[in-house]
């Protein structure tokens, strides 16, 4: 499998003078065609930043991002890409959803974006019928408002706005950090499908170790800006061999009552 | 037994409308207890708190039951006995250590205010006490920390701060209220450890709250599922945990994706909580169950033994079992 995107020592320094802050500093991994890949990391270190400058959402102060190849920065101006051929699942859908748009509107907003005649057959009635109904959502729903909807399914309706350009790559920043737990998981079901039905590639950023096990091929373990351990995900949770990784490993809530709550760092 | 609630509806009126966001809710905590409440949003876990706080909205009304602290029934305390119950003998923490903390006030100072007030002694002599305290949830370098405000804190030490100002009466109960849920995992495995070690010292009863099964399992001795302001299950967390008997509590450890196979689906519970404005004449879980029967939709069940002997005091409100 070839890489569809790569990164190569990557940084990232916010401010200027004496209030500088390395968020990312020298990071390199690359991401295959067709897999989905796990980074965690605790707030602060780093991970949201690294999603947003593949998004280009956020320049790189150093190293270069590939995209099939091609560097998407070129002397800190963003080289656009096929117009929707990457898209990003944000953490909150009560943030991320403009509340004075109807859902249609939500969804389709992307597709401005096209040229003339890829949006109009993109954004067709039977294909946006299609989408709705299959991110698990009514056509009725479509003429409504965000705040009518409960969280899990604004999440869905985030899904079907990033999926409706047809992307190769979607970068899920904690899609369901802010969700229960038994609509987590029909929101990553639904992940896991639609990645399979469109062979989509995942970037999926989570603080969540339980959750990148299930859902992640390979991963990489952030701290403080640096990715201090990578491998696959099954690797690396059978012999962590970074100290962070362990802790974070042996704090994962256990289901097992009997583990009584232990040291560690 | 410290904390009794026997058969607690609340109920939440707006001009339209009633919900009823807890409906006939018992159970108690003994002494020394840690016993973990969790739920999904929309359960009714943090209403059940502010009402034995009695931080209800005015908007709200104890419908039925009694809430019996030491026996006595606080829901016919007048404003300023439930005043001194609050902070006194009940501490509080909760999710987001600083909407807790004054934004402006230096950390020790507001732990000497705390002190000196719940133990009448001058504000001096309460500084040195506040230092102690902050030494005891294991701040390092509590003098210094002790001068800074809180938003030169980490989360983490902001939530240890909160604690120690919680303890600082101190209380017989804690009720923490999601008091991990906004911080990073390995900082909530110490501030669990933390929680755990003073109520092992202080023989302080913890009521916490929280929608992570595997925090429950870790700390409490007894759990508590509710599901849509309803206790469905209750016992030794050891045996709910092991075997659960809800369809409700089976499906939220079946939901999680800790030890699911990544080749499978999770096993998703159907469907989102009911409408708490037209709550059905059955069982409040049969429209998402998936082991329902005729009768669950014809009446209520009501919270049972699920075994003999050991087991008597493991609960559940299912017609199936």
């Amino acid at each position: 499998m070839k890489p569809l995107i790569e990164l190569d020592v990557v940084s990232k320094v916010y401010g200027t003078g004496k209030q500088q802050i390395q968020a990312v500093d020298q990071v390199s991994f690359s991401i295959l065609q067709g897999e989905t890949f796990g980074l965690i990391g605790e707030s602060g270190s780093g991970k949201s930043t690294l999603g947003k400058m593949i998004m280009g959402l956020e320049a790189p102060s150093g190293g270069t991002i590939r995209y099939r190849g091609k560097p998407l920065w070129v002397k800190g101006r963003y080289q656009r890409q096929n117009p929707g051929e990457t898209q990003i699942v944000f953490q909150d859908p009560q943030s991320s959803l403009n509340p004075r748009m109807t859902v249609k509107q939500i969804i389709t907003e992307p597709l401005q974006a096209l040229p003339g005649g890829e949006r109009k057959s993109k954004g067709s009635p039977d294909r946006l019928l299609a989408l709705i109904k299959r991110v698990g959502l009514k056509a009725e729903h479509l003429s409504r408002y965000p705040h009518e909807f409960s969280g899990g399914q604004r999440q869905r309706i985030a899904i079907a706005r990033s999926l409706i350009t047809d992307p190769q790559f979607v970068v899920l920043d904690e899609p369901t950090s802010a969700l229960d737990v038994s609509v987590q998981a029909q929101v990553l079901n639904l992940l896991k499908e639609l990645k399979r039905e469109r062979n989509l590639t995942y970037l999926f950023i989570s603080h969540n170790m339980s959750v990148i096990r299930y859902m992640c091929d390979r991963m990489a373990v952030m701290l403080k800006g640096n990715i201090v351990e990578q491998g696959s995900t099954r690797q690396i949770f059978h012999h962590p061999t970074h100290a962070y990784t362990q802790a974070l490993i042996s704090s994962l809530p256990s289901l097992d009552p009997g583990r009584k709550v232990n040291t560690h760092v | 037994m410290l904390l009794e609630i026997r058969d607690v509806t609340v109920e939440f009126s707006s001009m339209q409308d009633k919900i009823t966001a807890l409906s006939h809710i018992s159970f108690s905590i003994d002494r020394g207890e840690i016993v973990g409440v969790v739920g999904e949003s929309g359960s009714g876990k943090s209403v059940t708190a502010l009402t034995i706080l009695g931080l209800l909205d005015k908007n709200a009304k104890v419908a039925s039951g009694q809430i019996l602290y030491q026996g006595e029934n606080v829901l016919t305390f007048d404003k300023k006995r439930r005043q001194a119950l609050r902070g006194k003998q009940i501490g509080m923490v909760f999710q987001e250590p600083m909407t807790a903390l004054h934004p402006t006030m230096r950390v020790g100072n507001q732990l000497a205010e705390v002190i000196s007030r719940h133990r009448r002694i001058p504000k001096k002599a309460a500084y040195q006490l506040a230092v102690a305290s902050l030494d005891e949830v294991h701040i390092r370098n509590p003098e210094l920390v002790a001068r800074k405000y809180p938003f030169e804190l980490s989360g983490g030490m902001r939530q240890r701060v909160v604690i120690a100002l919680a303890m600082a009466a101190p209380p017989d109960l804690l009720i923490a209220d999601e008091p991990t849920t906004a911080l990073d995992v390995t900082i909530q495995h110490e501030i669990l450890k933390l929680m755990k070690e003073l109520s092992e010292k202080r023989g302080t009863s913890i009521m916490l709250i929280t929608h992570d099964l595997g925090v429950v399992a870790q700390l409490c001795r007894r759990i508590v599922v509710m599901y849509a302001g309803e206790v469905v299950e209750t016992g030794e967390t050891a045996h709910v945990l092991n075997s659960p008997s809800h369809p409700y509590t089976r499906a939220l450890i079946g939901a999680l994706p800790d030890r699911a196979d990544p080749a499978e689906p999770l096993q998703a519970i159907p469907g989102e909580v009911p409408n708490l404005r037209a709550r059905p004449q059955g069982c409040i879980f049969a429209s998402r169950c998936s082991s329902v029967i005729p009768l669950c939709h014809q009446e209520p069940p009501v919270l049972e033994p699920v075994g003999e002997g050991q087991a008597k005091s493991h609960k559940a409100a299912c017609w199936v079992r």
